[in-house]
């Protein structure tokens, strides 16, 4: 009987050798001192790699967190630079000094059923976006029908100021979300509007920067059947990066994810990465 | 989250993460995609949810590598405006010297071969890495074999090379 491969070998130390295989495989090495042998050195090499594999591991988030301290809100020097080469969407102002909440003293017009319900390709963007010419290209319309539709609007440089919207209270846009919006935690809420299919929570870092937080109901949005399909090499991906990529403002960035049920996304006049980290201390 | 993404999420996030960080190589990004996957997966429900996900976040991670020009920009002058820290112990450079060798001789494999590494450290079955690669199961197996040799070799000949280097 021949020497058993090299393949084999691995597959068996990996326990995913198959059963018919086993057998034929266990009667052989019972008998041959070499494959014995080689078994044990390709044991020490698939441990080796594994080991070599543990080093290039991510430290956990909290370990992160903890090492960097400087990523966290808390705005140092580090950011603050960054941001002057950035716009920002609004500037520090006196009247709105953090620790101050501006809602209180505004007159909150009571939330009406959402105007627009399942216009999903012509999802309306909040604040600065809604004023992205609705002339867009057909890619540009695609993509933001996508989940990373927020990739792609990244090359529509530097935002206007945001046209005004209704102004609500956070009270009232529990019913319109069906539960509490997601908060930057210690960050003043400096305004609340609503968003056609959802809100726009202003809030105002300690660097006086103003970040924009869009929520809404994660299953507001169904993909259509088709889009169940295998996954696809996701060319509307790339295509949203490409025009990422293609001179993008540092404050443009605009970023999602999931909180509980909500589709949060975030803009503001900060670097990306740093609008990322903000989005993973909403809560 | 659906039950079953749900599940998914609890006991794939993490090697997500991992998998994406090995060819990204910064952590928060790694973790910024592993969420925009599992978001992805949300809206599309794939049948095989582990899998898609390996798949989505390799086309990420594909795709981030050409953002990552734009972006060293400001991660460059964030991290160099890091308040001052203690210089760097022995210990945690000899830590990060590793670290960089293990990451050389990865990028020292094949596509293919780092793949299936990868993969399969990230806890998918062969049957579920055939699937994602279009290997035939039994070259999941021989190609894994493969891919650690070359790794610990490019490893080690990276060791030796700084060795020489250092006299
Ligand atoms: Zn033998």
């Amino acid at each position: 009987m021949s020497h058993v491969d090299e393949g084999t070998l691995h597959a068996y130390l990996d326990g995913e050798l198959p059963g018919a295989e086993m057998s034929r495989f266990t009667a052989h090495l019972a008998e041959c001192v070499d494959c014995r042998a080689r078994l044990e050195e390709e044991r020490a090499l698939v441990q080796r790699a594994r080991d070599l594999l543990a080093l290039v591991a991510p430290p956990s988030s909290r370990a992160r967190k903890r090492a960097h301290p400087w990523r966290r809100l808390r705005l140092p020097l580090a950011w603050a630079a960054t941001v002057a080469l950035a716009f920002a969407i609004g500037r520090y102002e006196e009247s709105a000094r953090p620790g101050r909440e501006v809602k209180s003293d505004r007159v909150e017009p009571p939330i009406v059923a959402p105007p627009v319900v399942a216009t999903r390709p012509a999802a309306p963007h909040p604040g600065p976006r809604a004023s992205i010419p609705s002339s867009g290209t057909a890619a540009q319309r695609e993509v933001a029908a996508t989940p990373t539709a927020v990739m792609a609007q990244e090359a529509v440089a530097p935002p206007p100021p945001p046209p005004p919207a209704p102004a609500v209270d956070l009270d009232s846009v529990r019913h319109f979300l069906a539960q509490a919006p997601v908060l930057l935690p210690g960050a003043p809420v400096r305004r609340v509007t609503r968003a056609p299919d959802g809100i726009v929570v202003e809030q105002q870092l300690e660097s006086g920067e103003i970040i924009r937080l869009y929520e809404r109901q994660a299953l507001a949005v169904q993909p259509p059947a088709a889009a169940k399909a295998a996954p696809q090499p996701s060319a509307r991906r790339t295509a949203a990066l490409d025009n990422a990529a293609a001179g993008a403002p540092p404050g443009g960035e605009r970023l999602a994810r999931y909180v509980g049920s909500l589709r949060v996304e975030i803009t503001g006049p900060l670097p990306a990465d740093s609008l990322s980290k903000l989005l993973d201390l909403v809560k | 989250m659906p039950d079953d993404l749900a599940e998914v999420y609890r006991t794939t996030y993490r090697a997500l993460v991992r998998f994406l960080y090995r060819k990204v190589w910064d952590a928060d990004r790694a973790e910024d995609l592993a969420q925009e996957a599992f978001t992805r997966a949300l809206e599309r429900r794939p049948e095989n949810p582990r899998g898609w996900l390996f798949v989505v976040a390799a086309n990420m991670a594909r795709d981030e590598a050409r953002r990552a020009a734009r972006e060293r920009r400001h991660l460059t002058l964030l991290s160099g405006e890091q308040p001052a820290a203690a210089p760097p112990s022995d210990e945690t450079l000899h830590a990060e010297l590793q670290r960089s060798r293990v990451r050389a001789a990865l990028e020292q494999l094949t596509p293919r071969d780092r793949e299936v590494l990868l993969l399969w450290d990230s806890g998918l079955s062969y049957d579920e890495i055939a699937e994602q690669t279009g290997l035939a199961r039994g070259a999941v197996s021989t190609t894994l074999a493969r891919a650690r040799r070359r790794l610990v070799e490019a490893y080690e000949a990276g060791s030796e090379r700084s060795h020489v280097a250092r006299g």
